[in-house]
């Protein structure tokens, strides 16, 4: 096989410029795939979760060992404060039992006024449990990934608590991984109301730690150390799952520090509430 | 023929060495690392890939590999699509052209020249992200993630300058 000597050196020359193009070819690329994402196709959103589902089982080998090195380092933090922590423990559990017995009388008060007034009770819900697989310290987005998918019965809008306390949303679904949009997102409005004097407000991330109280009508009486539960209007979630206390109240911005803090998560529940959510995008999903 | 099949491979392998790292570096980054203080604030560990590779073996890390990794990046951190994509590209490019003046050039030049362009790439991160997607991240946020990623250049490179001269000693 020999080849020719010109077709030689035109290939040579088409490589050349290749080379040469195929930088600026790819930064418009870049931009054009910027200018694709902002449309919000379903083209990019399914790329992404393709990659996500692709790279998952790594990251859920690498996630192990990360978490014994911090399950490590916990250890030697919580050797260091036994003590003061006892005490608090102690303190804490006469309090608590305290509440029992109230939350037991009320319990049972609760019941016997529904019987009278022969209440319809909110929908059960249920549960899907999933580890943390990657947590995206990104500037530009509050969002972490976890190892349950469609496949598990994740989908579009529930969701996510870690105990009792709300995370976030499900943003995106793969087939067996789900994005988590956390509370902290810029994207993430949830319905929410104080608890002490049941004041509408929804909670919308900044993409810094502290949420903020939008649409909070200005004589509602917010006060620092006031609780924050879900409402449950819009049906995506269920109401009165805890989601913070107010932080701080500045200029009018009601500032929330949320009960759960990201970097402690390693497994999280996703709430499966029973409603269609309140994204219409989830619509065909639930119909198939 | 047998043999050189196999050389052919192993010389092929080898040559994947860098793209390999670099997407290993943008796995990294996104597990879960439970630590409070690194919380929303990660530093950019794949741009350390980028530039150490760009700079020694300008012919392993070329754009296409540059804006691959910008790609799995941006999929796996949850952000608009192709602004990492755009970053590493310059960080690529930028070093790509200067390859004769990073010859025989010492560390302190090199790595000077590191925290130059990883302040550049997330301005234009800041920037771009900003005006395309009106999603603007905390100034402060970004200033600390652009002084961790340079703070952590030393380790990684050389962890890397070993394994190179472990894979690619021969190439």
């Amino acid at each position: 096989m020999k080849q020719h000597p010109g077709m030689v050196g035109r290939l040579a020359t088409l490589r050349l410029l290749a080379q040469r193009f195929a930088f600026l070819a790819l930064v418009l690329a870049s931009f054009a795939l910027m200018l694709l994402g902002k449309a919000d196709t379903i083209v990019v959103e399914r790329l992404r979760m393709l990659i996500d589902d692709g790279i998952s089982p790594v990251l859920q080998v690498l996630s192990r060992p990360a978490s014994a090195v911090a399950g490590v380092v916990n250890a030697v933090h919580d050797l260091a404060a036994l003590r003061a922590e006892n005490v608090r423990l102690a303190e804490e559990n006469a309090r608590l039992m305290h509440w029992q017995t109230v939350a037991r009388e009320l319990d049972n008060e609760n019941k016997a006024l529904r019987g009278q007034l022969n209440y319809s009770p909110d929908p059960d819900s249920a549960f899907i449990s999933a580890r943390v697989i990657g947590d995206t310290g990104g500037a530009f987005v509050h969002s972490m990934l976890i190892s349950a998918g469609a496949r598990e019965g994740v989908r579009k809008g529930q969701a996510v608590i870690a105990g009792e306390n709300l995370v976030g949303r499900i943003a995106e679904v793969g087939d067996r991984s789900a994005r988590i949009l956390l509370l902290t997102d810029i994207n993430s409005h949830i319905p929410v109301i104080i608890e002490g004097t049941r004041a509408k407000a929804i909670l919308s991330g900044d993409n810094s730690d502290r949420p903020r109280l939008a649409y909070l009508s200005p004589n509602s009486n917010a006060a620092v150390g006031n609780r924050i539960v879900t409402s449950g209007h819009g049906g995506a979630f269920p109401p009165g799952m805890p989601v913070g206390v107010i932080a701080s109240i500045q200029d009018g911005i009601v500032r929330v520090e949320p009960f759960v803090h990201r970097y402690q998560l390693e497994y999280v529940t996703v709430v499966d509430y029973g409603l269609p959510g309140v994204l219409p995008s989830d619509m065909p999903d639930n119909g198939k | 023929m047998k043999h050189g099949m196999a050389q052919r491979v192993d010389h092929m392998v080898r040559q994947l060495v860098p793209a390999s790292l670099v997407l290993f570096l943008v796995l990294l980054q996104a597990m879960p690392w439970h630590l409070p203080a690194l919380a929303g604030i990660f530093p950019a560990l794949p741009m350390i890939g980028i530039y150490y590779w760009s700079v020694y073996r300008p012919d392993l890390l070329v754009p296409s590999v540059a804006f691959a990794a910008g790609l799995v990046n941006d999929v796996v951190l949850g952000g608009p699509i192709g602004l990492s994509s755009l970053a590493f590209l310059v960080i690529q490019g930028m070093t790509a052209s200067q390859t004769r003046f990073f010859n025989g050039k010492s560390f302190l030049v090199i790595w000077s020249g590191f925290a130059l362009l990883a302040a550049g790439a997330l301005l234009i991160e800041l920037v771009m992200g900003s005006l395309v997607f009106g999603r603007t991240p905390i100034f402060s946020a970004l200033c600390i993630q652009c002084a961790l990623t340079v703070c952590l250049y030393p380790p990684v490179s050389w962890l890397f300058s070993r394994l190179q001269l472990f894979w690619l000693r021969n190439e």
